[in-house]
């Protein structure tokens, strides 16, 4: 009789913390899940359901059109074309820009004495903020004053249009990437390097493997995971390009450097048309997604 | 356990009031505001930017102080214009969130079309019909066609302007050339340019521009071909223009001055600003642009004065066609979401604004205070010769000059969709200004596409 | 040490001497821009678009920076800037906190299904929040206050799912013994989940400050008027005004201090929370 009792009470207990427990768990993510509710996911919806108006300013949201606006993105060959400035923006940052940590984390990592000061010395000057650096290469590569027409000048070679040449523009986009190259990929790279066991070195000399062989098959291999996510994260960042182009060409020369979002956006703020504008971004956010999963199911395989 | 509790819902309650009752809070505390129902509110997006040149600000705050005492049973809201993205999306935004001034001057009255039918603009039919002193023929009409529809009004005039070639003197007889006669032709032009330019100086014969607004100045080149942007059909709609031979010879010139003659800054898609800069600075001796552009105390900046300019018509393709001018200007576009009321008091203090005598004599009497500079046509047409002579620091010659340039002048096309078609001009352009050596029928192809895409575009405003 | 062991260094110096000699040469090119840009700031306009460019300024004179600040409301620029960047990380790392908490150690029922919601939000850019961000701020009618950039932009579901994983790794008995001594969650949080995870934090403010000092696009929508502008803001209407090059210069010079700054002080915490956040992030 006493045992029942006991154990009901300790039932009672029991469903009494629980329910303690998941009044305290709400309470505790209240403020985050509103938070991004209202100011994540609601700004997207009412992006999506404005989408299908015609947006009147005067008295939102306007008519009703419903798929006009992406049809009209569909057939719009700017838009169309604006995804291959993507992609070759992908290319080119892939080219110029996404090694360049690589090797460098490996080449710090190899050095014995100094560490510190080089990996201050890489990661300082990549922490300006990138639109500043974006104003400032503006006026090297500015065809009549500017520094590189200066450099090329001495080498003997014509002075060239650089931003506002359709053959130059994206390399002179990647270039400064080239030049100031450390940052926080840089220490994400060295991070990983830590993490590679040493002992596979020693039996790979033992092995008489040479420096380059151990790199290819020792050193990559380890680091595939982190060097995945990287290029994920390049890819998205490529299809979220906007702010960087918008400072410095403007989608130009001859919208050659226009890209989907800035497309969208320049869409929205030249001619007002935010819901043309909207079921563009709507399109970048649906193919940025379905990427993100697709990379997020690989690397998760790979796991 | 009951302890913590507590306490965790102090911490939740500080950051629940932190995260959302300040905002709350600061959106309540505007509407409260107790209704002062004698006053009717009026914003107005006058104030010049901090930055600003000393004269505008104290002519502001003069004109502040009036307007309070002038209009006591209104509660004016002084702002100062958003600089924003765009200064056009600022009202637009204004618009949306219901902070739109009562009257807005900026818009180009190229502007009013796409607006009249979009809704972003205000009826005011019944008080111009009620106007006396448009009734007295007192206003500027060149702005009539583009501000009225079908017999309604939508917007009042502002302030009209020529613009052309503007030619830094002072640069021009640095490069030891004469002044005095300047080319009427292009070929002049191009040779003209061709020897005043000096990289090392440096000194260029033309500033050009190639941003995004390049289709603007490039209108005016065209008509220096003796051709036309866009042209009326008789059904009402238009037939674009811009692809025929004389646009094609403007563009193939523009394209020569750059690539042949290397006359213009190396940095072709230059800006409005740079190429403003490279004319006050002296690198420039031509540029698109007009004396009213320029102020003096920004050229005293550069060792300039006015008299150091002069106004030119555009260089022309055979001195048969007479050297033209681009007409342009501002209109008072009204806030469609004011009430009756609001409406009737933006009107009032609208048009004693820029219309009143008192206000037009004040303008004369401020350029010569300050010896100022403002060559526009004001909105009040019997004032403007008055207001000419009100500029101190304008010769009369030059005065000559600008009104030799009206003669010729030719209102900026006002079909549907125009500032579109500049946009979709872009593109085209840029690439004909940078390739080196384009051909003549690459240029007519870019040109023609361009033209093929605003018919598809814009089906019921143009056509063949 | 890695993949040339000391062994092998001892009988070949070469490839050592070479790896040096590329790091200095390139760490001497990472500083030549801003050093230019430095340098530009004590230089006239004219002097920097001569077209034999100079590297040290023919005289160094300090105009450019009284302009600066006398032309342009600067201190409020940085005031508000200080202010929003403040107001920020306080609210993005109170209510990841405790989010975080919630989902590692307290586990409700609905944990699963609001994990997933977290995570969804990682996915959405800027570009496509921000102009049905304005739309639903002139509903809201916050267009011009500076909570409607604050709240948006501390909202961010990768800080609660970073501090989650490392909570998940702090083992359930240092918080059951903490509880049996009488602590309440807050002080669980405190005393325990916050010094147990530093390095964590410090990456995590410090990405979120550089999201929020270089944001201008946002902002710029949500605060038309220049007397709530941060720093980036006033560069962006800057460089689009085309104001002079020298004063472009000191204003980029000035912005990048503050940034420099927030690495150099957190940098050991930074070094430590990448090796240990960096690479699950």
């Amino acid at each position: 009789m006493r045992n029942k009792i006991e154990i009901n009470k300790r039932k009672k207990i029991r469903a009494y913390i629980s329910v303690r427990n998941e009044i305290l768990g709400i309470v505790l993510l209240l403020p985050a899940v509103l938070s991004l509710l209202i100011f994540k996911y609601l700004p997207v919806a009412v992006g999506v359901f404005e989408s299908f108006f015609k947006i009147d300013i005067v008295n939102l949201p306007g008519d009703f059109v419903g798929l006009a606006n992406y049809i009209r993105a569909f057939t719009d060959k700017q838009f169309m074309g604006s995804i291959f400035h993507n992609l070759k923006a992908f290319v080119y940052s892939l080219a110029m820009n996404f090694w360049i940590p690589i090797v460098l984390a490996m080449l710090i990592d190899e050095i014995r004495k100094g560490k510190t000061l080089f990996r201050l010395g890489y990661f300082i000057p990549a922490c300006t903020p990138a639109i500043a650096m974006t104003v400032l290469w503006k006026y090297f590569w500015q065809p009549d004053y500017g520094l590189a027409n200066y450099f090329i000048g001495l080498l003997g070679i014509e002075p060239q249009l650089w931003l506002s040449s359709e053959k130059l523009v994206y390399f002179c986009m990647y270039f400064p990437g080239m030049v100031v190259c450390g940052g926080m990929n840089m220490v994400i790279y060295l991070a990983a390097l830590q993490d590679v066991p040493r002992e596979h070195y020693e039996a790979a000399i033992v092995d008489g493997a040479g420096i380059l062989q151990r790199v290819r098959y020792i050193t990559l291999p380890a680091m595939k995971n982190i060097i995945v996510l990287m290029l994920t994260l390049s890819i998205i960042g490529s299809f979220n390009l906007m702010e960087n182009v918008l400072v410095l060409t403007g989608g130009g020369p001859a919208n050659s450097t226009q890209t989907m979002y800035l497309y969208a956006y320049q869409v929205g703020v030249n001619s007002m048309d935010y819901s043309y504008a909207m079921a563009m971004t709507t399109i970048v956010f649906v193919i940025t997604m379905i990427l993100t999963i697709v990379f997020n199911r690989i690397t998760n395989k790979e796991d | 356990m009951k302890n913590s509790s507590k306490r965790l819902r102090k911490a939740l309650a500080a950051l629940l009031a932190a995260a959302f009752c300040v905002p709350l809070a600061g959106g309540c505390g505007k509407s409260p505001k107790t209704a002062d129902e004698e006053k009717v509110k009026l914003t107005l997006w006058l104030r010049p930017p901090a930055d600003a040149l000393e004269h505008k600000i104290i002519s502001n705050e003069r004109m502040e102080a009036v307007l309070i005492e002038k209009f006591p049973d209104i509660e004016f809201d002084f702002k100062t214009q958003p600089i924003g993205i765009d200064y056009r999306q600022e009202y637009d935004k204004a618009l949306m969130a219901d902070t739109a001034p009562g009257f807005y001057t900026s818009f180009s009255y190229t502007d009013l079309p796409s607006r009249m039918e979009n809704g972003t603009v205000a009826d005011i039919t019944e008080f111009v019909e009620n106007w006396d002193l448009k009734k007295e023929g007192k206003v500027i009409d060149i702005f009539d066609h583009a501000i009225s529809k079908n017999g309604k009004w939508y917007a009042l005039p502002g302030e009209a302007y020529t613009e052309a070639t503007l030619v830094n003197t002072k640069t021009i007889k640095s490069a030891g050339m004469d002044a005095g006669s300047l080319p009427k032709t292009w070929k002049e032009f191009a040779e003209f340019g061709v020897s005043v330019t000096d990289p090392s100086v440096p000194r260029i014969g033309y500033s050009l521009i190639g941003m995004d607004w390049c289709a603007w100045p490039f209108t005016a080149w065209v008509w220096s071909a003796g051709g036309e942007m866009v042209e009326p059909n008789e059904d009402g709609t238009y037939r674009v223009a811009f692809s025929d031979e004389p646009a094609v010879d403007a563009a193939v010139f523009l394209n020569e001055m750059i690539w042949k003659y290397k006359m213009t800054q190396k940095d072709v898609l230059a800006d409005l600003g740079t190429v403003h800069q490279n004319l006050v600075n002296g690198t420039a001796c031509f540029s698109w642009m007009s004396l009213q552009d320029l102020d003096v105390d920004e050229l005293a900046e550069f060792d300039m004065t006015m008299s150091d300019f002069t106004n030119m018509a555009m260089p022309v393709k055979d001195a048969s066609i007479p050297g033209p001018a681009l007409a342009g200007g501002e209109v008072i576009a009204f806030n469609p979401k004011l009430s009756d009321k609001e409406l009737e008091t933006a009107w009032e203090v609208a048009t004693w604004l820029y219309f009143s005598d008192e206000r037009m004599q004040v303008m004369c009497d401020e350029l010569k205070e300050f010896k100022h500079n403002d060559i526009k046509v004001p909105g009040r047409a019997d004032w403007y010769d008055k207001k000419l002579q009100a500029n101190v620091s304008i010769s009369k010659e030059q005065l000559e000059s600008l009104k030799e340039l009206n003669k010729n002048a030719k209102p900026e096309p006002y079909c549907p969709h125009w500032s579109e078609i500049k946009s979709e001009l872009v593109a085209p352009l840029q690439k004909i200004y940078t390739t080196e050596g384009i051909t003549r029928d690459e240029v007519k192809r870019l040109l023609s596409e361009c033209a093929e895409k605003i018919y598809t575009l814009y089906p019921n405003e143009f056509k063949k | 040490m890695a993949v040339i062991q000391d062994v092998e260094l001892k009988k070949r110096k070469r490839p050592m001497a070479f790896i040096y000699i590329i790091l200095s040469i390139g760490m001497i090119v990472q500083f030549l821009p801003i050093t230019w840009m430095f340098l530009g700031t004590f230089k006239t306009n004219k002097e920097l678009m001569s077209s034999v460019p100079t590297l040290l300024p023919k005289n160094w004179q300090l105009e450019n920076y009284i302009s600066m600040f006398t032309k342009y409301n600067l201190w409020q620029n940085i005031l508000n800037t200080v202010f929003i960047c403040a107001a920020i990380i306080i609210v993005q790392t109170a209510t990841s906190t405790l989010a975080a908490y919630a989902l590692s150690k307290v586990k409700p029922k609905c944990g699963k299904f609001i994990y997933m919601f977290i995570l969804g939000t990682q996915m959405f850019s800027t570009m496509a929040l921000l102009f049905p961000s304005y739309i639903m701020f002139v509903e809201l009618d916050m267009i011009g206050n500076r909570w409607s950039w604050i709240l948006s932009s501390s909202a961010w579901g990768y800080a609660i799912v970073l501090y989650k994983g490392f909570f998940d790794g702090i083992p359930g008995e240092m918080i059951d013994a903490a509880r049996i001594d009488g602590a309440g969650t807050t002080r669980v949080i405190f005393n325990i989940m916050f010094p147990l995870t530093k390095p964590v934090y410090a990456v995590c403010i410090l990405n979120t400050f550089i999201a929020v000092y270089n944001d201008f696009l946002f902002p710029m929508m949500l605060l038309p008027d220049s007397k709530d502008w941060t720093l980036m803001m006033r560069v962006f209407n800057l460089q689009k005004a085309n104001s002079g090059q020298a004063e472009m210069y000191t204003m980029l010079f000035i912005t990048c201090i503050p940034t420099v700054l927030f690495y150099l002080f957190a940098q050991k915490n930074i070094q430590e929370g990448i090796s240990t956040a960096g690479i699950k992030g």
